[in-house]
């Protein structure tokens, strides 16, 4: 179970996200859309530690891990497929896995067995490309090699950020039923998404980030069944008047 | 073959430069290949580097007596005081870590001054003799000419850990998380991995390379009041001529410093002193990335 509740975080003096509360059930897909700038990749960061949290809670099953290092909230289950993909250049398929698989990442304690063999069953395309280093890969190599390099610590929560992002539309598909299937498997993921209409498709619950505040959390059934406040939403001419800034409290912890 | 010769001629009087040249750079390389890695991996100016060789060298002179025994146990003491002294300043260094060089270099620079006067207060203001084993003491012929035997193996020496350097950074786990730490540290933090371990361990890992330079090249580059400095600005000069955290610039940049310090002087000694300064102004002028461009870790 992933609990976000109240949670605020910007960059500098800044506020981007203004108490963002969300819950994902475990095996469960939330989704999360918004315009360029809404702040779903600061909802991510901030959820993973790369970004600071000035208030706010961000429970992994239950644990408040907000304020912790990204290290530390990597250890408590939390897994990144980063926007971009990030993987290592220099470093080879083989070697990302190897290190992703390193002794200090034990199974967390609910997340599951995931082993190179495992992952490379899932994803067969990266057992062939074992030898090539991360810039030699194609977009859709390089964005399987972030879901298991992910996989590979174990996580109980799974953040996606836009992994479709830059694929053709086969790829993109091949990674929206692979997203599934680990859903299904008892993952919980947190996806953020540009294409509305593929987060619908994916996803058990649809949120709307719109300058850093949540403007609609709804079960996607409903989102289907009437999606014209969505899409409402979404569209140029529904942009609302953005929110005041305020100052960032100092509520950083560097919980060890 | 009148020819042949009077070439074999015109190069015969700096060979011996050339071979010191590799020495020198060479022991360059092990003493500076840590600073380019607390630079590349870990963003950190450690103006107190030169320490961690002085560290090394004072050890040499201290324990040296001519025998096998005491060079291994100068080599044990003196990288594993320089490793804990690199552990140390990972420790001070928390605070400014993320922050700019400027801190950092204010904090390093203050621990080299006072680890330099405790070095002094400890050792004595004279530069100390180094005793080199006594079965290395003489010379050998190299080509015609008497080379000392201690640097002959200190090349061999000083070649094996360059190797065994690159293999670690290469085929290990710890190579690994460093090469990954120079591409992404976010995304190695990510992976569970902590910065702050990171740092240190290429903190100490940088003082026992360092350690193990001062033990070795101390018949070379001596222990004494300008030690410490002498051995910063060289290590300077690398990362700036090979490029950051780059294995394969740092050792051409360390061997291009070595030939232009002892091949170039011989050659021009009326551009003695300001040789080098002129060749790192003429790289960073055409290559302003260093020789090998910069963020490779191997």
């Amino acid at each position: 179970m992933l609990t976000v509740d109240r949670l605020c975080a910007g960059y500098g003096g800044g506020i981007v996200l203004h108490e963002v509360s969300l819950r994902v059930r475990p095996g469960s897909i939330q989704a999360v859309v918004g315009r360029n700038g809404a702040g779903k990749s600061t909802l991510v960061h901030t959820i993973a530690g790369l970004v600071r949290a000035s208030s706010g809670r961000v429970e992994i099953g239950g644990v408040h891990v907000a304020g912790r290092q990204p290290h530390r909230i990597a250890q408590s289950g939390v897994g990144l497929v980063p926007q971009g993909r990030r993987v290592f250049s220099r470093l080879t398929v083989a070697e990302h896995l190897h290190l992703a698989a390193a002794p200090w990442r034990a199974p967390t304690s609910g997340g599951e067995g995931w082993t190179v063999a495992r992952t490379l069953e899932l994803l067969p395309r990266l057992a062939v490309r074992l030898r090539h280093r991360g810039c030699e890969l194609s977009g859709g190599e390089q964005q399987m090699l972030a879901i298991a390099r992910a996989l590979l610590g174990q996580p109980r929560v799974l953040l996606l950020d836009e992994p479709c992002e830059g694929l053709s539309p086969d790829l993109a598909a091949r990674v929206r039923e692979l997203v599934n299937g680990l859903a299904a498997d008892g993952l919980t993921v947190l996806l953020v998404e540009q294409q509305l209409q593929h987060a619908v498709e994916l996803a058990d619950r649809v949120a709307v980030l719109e300058y850093g505040r949540v403007v609609y959390d709804r079960p996607d059934a409903e989102a289907r069944r009437d999606p014209a406040p969505l899409a409402a939403m979404l569209s140029v001419a529904a942009v609302a008047p953005p929110p005041a800034n305020r100052p960032t409290p100092r509520l950083w912890a560097d919980t060890p | 073959m009148i020819a042949v010769a009077a070439g074999t001629n015109r190069i015969d009087p700096y060979l011996i430069p050339a071979l010191d040249g590799v020495a020198y750079g060479l022991l360059v390389f092990v003493a500076a290949s840590g600073l380019v890695f607390c630079f590349g991996v870990a963003n950190i100016l450690n103006l107190a580097h030169g320490l961690l060789y002085a560290i090394g060298g004072y050890t040499a002179a201290a324990l040296l007596d001519g025998g096998w025994v005491s060079l291994a146990l100068a080599l044990a003491v003196g990288v594993l005081a320089a490793a804990a002294t690199g552990v140390l300043l990972a420790g001070l260094l928390t605070p400014v870590a993320t922050g700019n060089h400027l801190s950092q270099a204010l904090l390093t620079f203050g621990v080299a001054l006072a680890g330099g006067s405790l070095l002094v207060a400890g050792f004595g203001p004279d530069n100390p003799q180094v005793q080199v084993p006594a079965a290395l003491e003489g010379s050998v012929m190299v080509a015609g000419h008497r080379y000392a035997a201690y640097r002959l193996v200190f090349i061999v020496v000083a070649a094996v850990l360059a190797a065994a350097l690159y293999l670690v950074v290469r085929r290990t786990r710890a190579g690994m998380l460093v090469r990954a730490a120079v591409d992404d540290p976010e995304m190695v933090a990510c992976l569970g991995v902590s910065p702050a371990r990171i740092r240190a361990g290429v903190l100490a890992a940088a003082g026992a390379l360092a350690g193990a330079a001062g033990v070795l090249g101390a018949p070379i580059i001596g222990p004494g009041t300008g030690t410490a400095d002498t051995v910063l600005l060289l290590s300077l000069v690398v990362v700036v001529l090979g490029g950051l955290g780059s294995m394969a610039g740092t050792l051409l940049a360390a061997l291009a410093i070595g030939e232009i310090q002892t091949l170039g002087v011989a050659l021009l000694p009326s551009a003695a002193p300001f040789l080098l300064f002129a060749a790192m102004a003429a790289v960073l002028a055409v290559r302003a990335r260093g020789l090998a461009g910069r963020w490779r870790a191997a």
